[in-house]
């Protein structure tokens, strides 16, 4: 599901009730929303960061951050992952055997 | 009775710290000078057949050799000594070198399976682990040893003999560890004396399963050991008289560097003419039972101060005061508010994040709970195994999901501060600054709670009292008053009069502190006065004499971790030799468990003790040279014998050390009649 869409020079994000909303609407959990989508699911699709078809000079500041990061996550979810899903992983293992 | 040492090395090893270069001429010297019956060349994990045998042609008139080895054996590399008989010389050769190959540092040992490998029929050897002696054998590898475990290598009289009472312990055995080389100056009095005609390991074998077989001294059973060459003394109390230049000092230091672990109380004279001097000394001496105590104490203070020395509430306040200012003008800028300042995310506060500490806490003592071996069926009947590992499973989940939470929230902050930052950038309208109200709040709840404390800690009390013999120890506290009482506490010259003036404002006098030149570390040293008074038991402060008796009484108490016990004239140090019943009675219990040696050239004093034996030197001319000569028995014997045979009559003896004066001696005049007849 695509959930940064970029579209007539601004940048639209995908809220958790369903619609689009531009980027300068995004908030702390809105953004934690789409942190957890990023993790948890393997269909997350987001817009190439172009400088030059996004007119919106705020618009350009947030995505920009967002879109690094986001990619950065991405590429690294398994070891993201491992730092809370391996915890106590001897102990678990030990009584449960 | 044979006299045997079953550990000596004579070949330096890795386990050697420090290196030796074996003398077989200071070998034979030892065996002997202590006539030594039979030995075995113990060395660390290696056999040298070569020099066992050179051994056994120059010591062949004078005693058995047996070869032998040391072993690292089980869990904590313990030492395990094994003895084979001369017969299968290169079989117990080839054996040991297989023990060499495998053992190449001072942490690698054999298992059990290992040494059953190497060695075959264990019961053709004689084994001996380190019992009470240090690396210890651990009890699993004992446990498979089985019956082939009977005895065990201790390190002190005073272990010997707990050992003989001890039903569970096994027969114990006392030995030198002895690495003889060219510059030996004392050679150990460790040895044990076994009941047994033929040395062999078969005969061996079956006397060393028997505690009554073995014993500290040839003729006197383990009432008395050989404490230095040619001196039999008593496992109890013993007593040196003899006068001045007799040869009693002499005595005393040969049986120190003879013996290890040994308390030497020397003599010492508390009775200074000075008081101001006689109060420093004596002060001294309390001052670590303060401080130890003093710690203690405010341990939790100190923890306290810890967590609120960093706080500085000016700069919170003014924090504070740079939120509010920033928070007004960004309302009152309304028209300001461009596209930057619009975005929901220009005014976002981080997340707050949560501490695991609690729940961490919680998982390892549900983990503390399943892995108990102490009390554990206690824990097992009231809680099920089962029952605890669903707990804990759902505990680890329960901290996997709020790990997981905490991280993505992480993630969030740190895109929210790196956005405002570059949104500020571009910004007209004024930010608004970050202000964590939860910690200014907490700040300021964790200030008020510190001044309660240091304010009640300020209020005089009495914080501990203990009895020791006649004595009562009175720790106690209260407020400071003056920039003395800071000096006293740190002891360097500062300027403490303006931190003293705040003394009653905690806060304050916090940071008056941390202006001055002592370690942070520190601090809760200065919120209360600590003193320790000792008073006797009439509840007055000590005399000269009362303050000397407390320092040896306190002396002879830390005996206790040694092993030998070492007292010279502790008459000396006392004006009125009758308050010595409370230092009597400490040395008698002192007595029960190890060898102690009073030294005294006043009989009054040692009488009055009651010692096991009597040892009595005097010093005669023999064709113009002195000689030492030391007479030895029990009170209640006519008289002293030395080793030539001669001898002296008890009673000459205590009427010769005689310096109390006639008042003293009548006064005794009655335990003197008792002697005589």
């Amino acid at each position: 599901m695509k959930k940064f869409e970029i579209k007539d020079g601004c940048v639209y994000f995908l809220s958790s009730n369903g619609d689009f909303l531009p980027i300068d609407r995004l908030n702390k959990s809105e953004l934690l929303y789409l942190v957890n989508d990023l993790i948890d699911s393997d269909e997350f699709v987001m817009d190439e960061f172009d400088d030059g078809l996004i007119k919106n000079a705020a618009h350009k500041i947030i995505y920009k951050s967002i879109y690094n990061k986001f990619i950065e996550l991405k590429t690294n979810k398994k070891a993201f992952k491992e730092q809370y899903n391996t915890l106590f992983e001897d102990a678990l293992n030990k009584y449960n055997a | 009775m044979k006299k045997i040492d079953f550990h000596i090395h004579t070949k330096q090893t890795f386990q050697d710290n420090n290196g030796f270069i074996f003398s077989r001429q200071t070998l034979k010297k030892y065996v002997e000078d202590r006539k030594i019956d039979c030995i075995a060349i113990t060395n660390h994990n290696i056999f040298d057949l070569i020099q066992f045998n050179e051994i056994r042609d120059y010591l062949s008139s004078i005693c058995v050799v047996l070869p032998g080895i040391e072993i690292n054996v089980g869990q904590n590399a313990g030492h395990l000594l094994c003895v084979s008989s001369f017969e299968n010389l290169l079989d117990f050769e080839a054996k040991c070198k297989k023990v060499s190959a495998k053992i190449n540092s001072a942490q690698d040992s054999l298992n059990y399976d290992e040494l059953v490998s190497i060695f075959d029929d264990l019961s053709k050897y004689l084994w001996i682990p380190h019992s009470a002696k240090k690396p210890r054998v651990d009890m699993s590898f004992l446990k498979k040893m089985g019956r082939n475990i009977y005895c065990g290598e201790v390190q002190n009289v005073k272990d010997f003999k707990y050992y003989l009472k001890d039903e569970s312990k096994p027969t114990p055995l006392l030995f030198s560890d002895f690495r003889p080389h060219e510059e030996v100056k004392a050679f150990p009095s460790r040895q044990t004396y076994i009941d047994v005609n033929d040395i062999n390991i078969s005969s061996l074998q079956y006397v060393l399963r028997d505690k009554a077989k073995v014993a500290l001294s040839k003729n006197e059973g383990n009432e008395k050991f050989e404490v230095i060459s040619n001196l039999e003394i008593s496992t109890g109390l013993n007593v040196v008289l003899g006068s001045r230049s007799s040869g009693k000092t002499y005595t005393l230091d040969e049986i120190y560097n003879a013996n290890d672990n040994v308390k030497y109380i020397e003599q010492f004279s508390l009775l200074e003419k000075d008081p101001k001097k006689a109060d420093q000394l004596f002060e001294s001496t309390l001052s670590d039972e303060k401080s130890n105590f003093q710690k203690e104490y405010l341990s939790e203070f100190a923890d306290v101060l810890d967590s609120i020395k960093s706080i500085d509430l000016e700069q919170n306040e003014r924090k504070l005061e740079e939120y509010l200012d920033s928070l007004m003008k960004c309302a009152f800028e309304n028209e300001r508010q461009d596209v930057f300042s619009k975005c929901a995310l220009w005014s976002e506060e981080p997340f707050y994040i949560n501490n695991l500490d609690n729940l961490r806490k919680l998982i390892g003592s549900v983990m503390n709970l399943l892995e108990a071996k102490d009390y554990r069926d206690i824990i097992d009947r009231h809680l099920s195994k089962n029952a605890l590992i669903e707990l804990l499973s759902e505990l680890i989940f329960a901290i996997r999901k709020e790990q997981e939470l905490i991280k993505k929230k992480t993630v969030v902050n740190e895109l929210i501060q790196d956005i405002k930052k570059q949104l500020n950038l571009s910004t007209a309208a004024t930010n608004i600054v970050d202000f964590d109200i939860a910690k200014y709040i907490l700040d300021n709840k964790k200030v008020s709670i510190f001044q309660n404390i240091a304010l009640s800690l300020q209020k005089p009390k009495t914080l501990n009292e203990s009895s020791y013999n006649r004595f009562k120890t009175i720790i106690s506290s209260g407020p400071l008053e003056q920039a003395k009482d800071l000096k006293d506490i740190y002891k360097k010259n500062l300027k403490y009069a303006d931190a003293i003036k705040s003394y009653r404002h905690p806060y304050t006098y916090l940071k008056q502190l941390k202006e001055l030149d002592i370690p942070s570390a520190d601090y809760y040293l200065a919120f209360a006065k600590i003193s320790i008074s000792i008073k006797n038991e009439y509840d007055a402060d000590l005399s000269g004499g009362e303050r000397a008796e407390y320092k040896l009484l306190h002396e002879i108490d830390s005996a206790n971790n040694y092993d030998m016990l070492l007292i010279d004239e502790p008459e000396s140090s006392f004006d009125n030799l009758f308050l010595l019943k409370d230092v009597n009675s400490l040395i008698k219990k002192l007595a029960d468990k190890m060898p102690v040696i009073v030294v005294t050239h006043n009989s009054t004093v040692g009488m009055s003790i009651h010692p096991d034996y009597l040892i009595y030197t005097k010093r005669v001319i023999v064709n113009g040279s002195p000689i030492y000569k030391r007479f030895c028995g029990a009170p209640s014997d006519k008289e002293l014998v030395d080793i030539s045979g001669d001898t002296v009559s008890t009673y000459e003896l205590t009427i010769d050390s005689l310096e109390a004066g006639k008042e003293a001696y009548l006064e005794r005049a009655e335990s003197y009649e008792k002697i005589r007849n």
